[in-house]
């Protein structure tokens, strides 16, 4: 029998409060302005999806549900890799910080 | 649930084909202070624009560290240099376009006479430098290091000259 190990970051994901989204719904983009390091970038759906579902829960409840809804469309392998390195990059713009897990 | 989400989830499973995530730096820059002379202007001062484009490592990263590299540059900073006098530092720019992904472009502007005097400032040890040159020089390498070239290659150059 083959065992698959499978890590989470015990943390919790939150948006930074400071970051000002645009969202343009009618392109499937985000705007994201970060003005501690005055910056502006932008976010296809899938990345902006990823934003969204950063609200304090915890990392696995937030990668769950991002693979969940991206599972028609992609492979639960890649949906879980593309997550982590987006809320990766998303953490170095200083768009989206970790806490740690209440208990 | 946020409205987003529930916007994202729909407008998602409408897409035929989802793409990977994205976070890319907006192509969009504004300086201030110095404006590209215009097309008379330039003939009546014998002026030529040059424009040097390169491919960066990071797109991210090199604009988070362009005021940086840049901010000796700003302003009249090229009034106090005698070899470089004629020489004016437009700015350094990320090129839109998807085609473009990567690809940055730094604009200067001199007489057409001087032409050759900022490649000789860049240049190690072809013209003796002052204090001025060579903030110049290190603002070039440091272009060079945040770019795909190895150091001592030259950046594509391109020269607009409305006489010609």
């Amino acid at each position: 029998m083959e065992t698959t190990f499978v890590s989470f970051p015990n943390v919790c994901l939150s948006r930074n409060p400071e970051a000002i989204l645009r969202p343009v719904p009618e392109w499937g983009r985000c705007l994201v302005y970060t003005p501690e390091d005055p910056e502006l970038f932008e976010l296809n759906a899938t990345a902006w999806l990823a934003l969204e579902l950063c609200n304090g829960r915890p990392f696995a409840e937030v990668e769950d549900e991002f693979a969940d809804t991206v599972a028609a469309k992609m492979p639960a392998e890649a949906a879980r890799r593309d997550f982590r390195s987006t809320v990766e990059t998303l953490k170095a713009l200083g768009v989206v910080f970790e806490t740690g897990l209440s208990t | 649930m946020a409205d987003h989400r529930i916007l994202l989830k729909a407008f998602i499973a409408r897409q035929d084909e989802l793409a990977a995530p994205a976070v890319n730096p907006v192509d969009f820059q504004v300086r201030t202070g110095v404006s590209v002379p215009s097309k008379p202007d330039m003939i009546n001062n014998q002026l030529v624009v040059v424009t040097w484009r390169y491919q960066v490592k990071d797109p991210v990263a090199f604009k988070r560290e362009l005021a940086q590299i840049e901010q000796p540059l700003t302003g009249a900073a090229f009034e106090g240099s005698d070899e470089l006098r004629n020489w004016r530092y437009h700015g350094t720019f990320l090129v839109s376009g998807a085609t473009n992904q990567g690809m940055a472009e730094t604009i200067w502007s001199s007489k057409a006479s001087d032409l050759d005097k900022l490649k000789a400032v860049v240049a190690n040890g072809s013209l003796p430098v002052g204090s001025f040159e060579e903030t110049v020089r290190s603002m070039v390498l440091d272009l060079k290091a945040a770019s795909v070239l190895p150091a001592h290659a030259e950046f594509e150059e391109e020269i607009l000259d409305p006489a010609a």
